[in-house]
């Protein structure tokens, strides 16, 4: 983006454990404030890039990661506050063939 | 703002005069793309395949262009095909929905070039026609708008899909049709659509609908989230079919859903629909447009630049980098939600003024680039 536009963290609903980075990269160590569902600010502990998760607080490995108040995936690995949350921590549980037979239990 | 559009013979409108020239037969497809090049407002509908298809898969092919052949914005559709037999299933089709049609073989015609010469004369009278038509005054709940998403984001879930989602309940509101589709992105989210109707059959038809597309990666052994979300979607923040579906589906507002419908079928009766087809976009927009739809809103972040031939679609995007690098493909930028902090309910209007200006006339970005293309599903194979 040409523009700079200041980093900002889009809570979707109350109960989410995790936000979305809007606005430019942010730089780890940067403290981003929250904005929509939430308020409040989070430091950032690795660079976030535009429209990626954040994790609102420490989440265990196993975690159900929720978004707009639902279940998106589980976590495969711990995260900390802070961190960036996409599919290096975060599996789906929806449409895996690869783990689930073909009667689907 | 007042709507307006052409109305036909038989009561219904269309947002556009648009000349379909359709390939029955993949033979005729280089024909097709020349017959439709040489005439301004022709649009080229060039499936593939139309020859050693039986059943079902069948079925879906020939509904599919007649749906496409006689979409309300089209004022005439010719049909070409390698031999008529093939051809006349579907300008039969498109005829008995009163649009005009008329049928050319290229083995009856003697060759492509004959055709092409008498192909243009037809379409040249039509043209004369319907450049003498005039718009007049229509309300909302004559039309069906398509709502679609591709080249998703994060920010499609924010902005984009939510904006037109305002604009959907508004449609649904005053007696109007919409039809969501891409039923694999509306994994995870199957409870909250469901919760949309008390009807119990169009609820199991719901979860039905959207398990067949989990049931298709159990059978292949295979992790859909390695197919969808695309390297886009994922290069753009999305990591799973639920988040991608949870941002899908907000596209299709709040209100009661009517039904499921199957692929290309037009909706039976005012209101908001389910189609069962794929979710890639050229194939689903294949489908929207052939179900009758008047415009397609499409939501979009990383940025997709395809339209339908005959349903033009609006791309509407809230990532402002998008906005900026990739700005010949987008028609609504939203992306002040993100930058300036506008409200959603702005946003909405500004989608409910870009569909209107768009139906009165408005060329879409896809038209002016010729960013249109249809695919048909196959359901079975060739013999």
């Amino acid at each position: 983006m040409n523009r700079a536009i200041a980093p900002k963290i889009w809570i979707i609903a109350p109960e989410d454990n995790v936000g979305t980075v809007v606005g430019n990269e942010a730089p780890a160590r940067t403290i981003v404030p929250l904005i929509g569902a939430v308020s409040g600010s989070i430091e950032l502990q690795s660079p976030i890039p535009h429209g990626h998760k954040v994790a609102l607080k420490q989440l265990p490995i196993g975690t159900e990661v929720v978004k707009y108040g639902v279940v998106i995936g589980r976590l495969v690995r711990p995260v900390g506050a802070g961190e960036h949350v996409h599919t290096h921590n975060l599996e789906s549980l929806r449409g895996r063939g690869d783990t689930v037979n073909a009667q689907g239990d | 703002m007042t709507l307006t559009a052409f109305r036909r013979a038989d009561g219904r409108v269309g947002i556009r005069n648009y000349l379909a020239v359709i390939a029955a037969t993949d033979a005729a497809n280089p024909v097709v793309r020349r017959i439709a090049a040489a005439v301004p407002s022709a649009v080229a509908i060039t499936p593939l395949y139309g020859r050693g298809q039986l059943g079902e898969d069948l079925a879906l092919s020939v509904r599919t262009m007649i749906g496409l052949g006689s979409n309300p914005n089209v004022y005439g559709t010719l049909v070409v095909s390698l031999e008529t037999v093939a051809g006349s299933r579907v300008a039969e089709g498109i005829a008995a929905k009163a649009t005009r049609c008329a049928l050319m073989g290229i083995q009856e015609e003697g060759g492509t070039p004959k055709l092409f010469e008498k192909a243009v004369a037809v379409l040249r009278e039509w043209k004369r026609e319907a450049d003498a038509l005039k718009r007049s005054p229509i309300a909302l709940s004559e039309l069906v708008v398509g709502l679609e998403c591709g080249g998703s984001d994060t920010t499609s879930g924010l902005v984009a899909n939510p904006a037109i989602g305002l604009l959907t309940d508004r449609i649904i509101d005053e007696g109007g049709t919409a039809i969501f589709s891409e039923p694999v992105e509306c994994l995870g989210g199957e409870a909250a659509l469901v919760a949309r109707t008390p009807d119990k059959a169009v609820q199991e038809k719901i979860r039905a609908t959207v398990r067949k597309y989990e049931e298709i990666a159990f059978r292949a052994g295979v992790d859909l989230n390695k197919t969808n979300p695309a390297p886009d979607n994922i290069r753009g923040g999305l990591t799973t079919i639920e988040e991608k579906s949870l941002g899908s589906i907000s596209k299709a507002g709040t209100r009661l859903i009517a039904g499921v419908i199957g692929y290309g079928e037009a909706p039976p009766r005012p209101g908001l629909y389910l189609m069962d087809a794929p979710a890639p976009a050229t194939e689903n927009i294949t489908a929207l447009g052939a179900g009758g739809t008047h415009l397609i809103l499409f939501g979009t972040g990383v940025g997709n630049s395809i339209g339908c031939p005959v349903s033009p679609t609006v791309k509407i995007c809230g990532n402002p980098l998008t906005c900026e690098t990739f700005a010949e493909h987008i028609d609504l930028d939203l992306s002040d939600v993100i930058t300036e902090g506008r409200s959603l309910s702005a946003a909405g209007e500004a989608v409910n003024a870009a569909a209107s200006a768009v139906i009165n006339g408005e060329i879409t970005r896809c038209e002016a680039l010729g960013e249109v293309e249809v695919a048909i599903s196959r359901i079975g194979e060739s013999v």
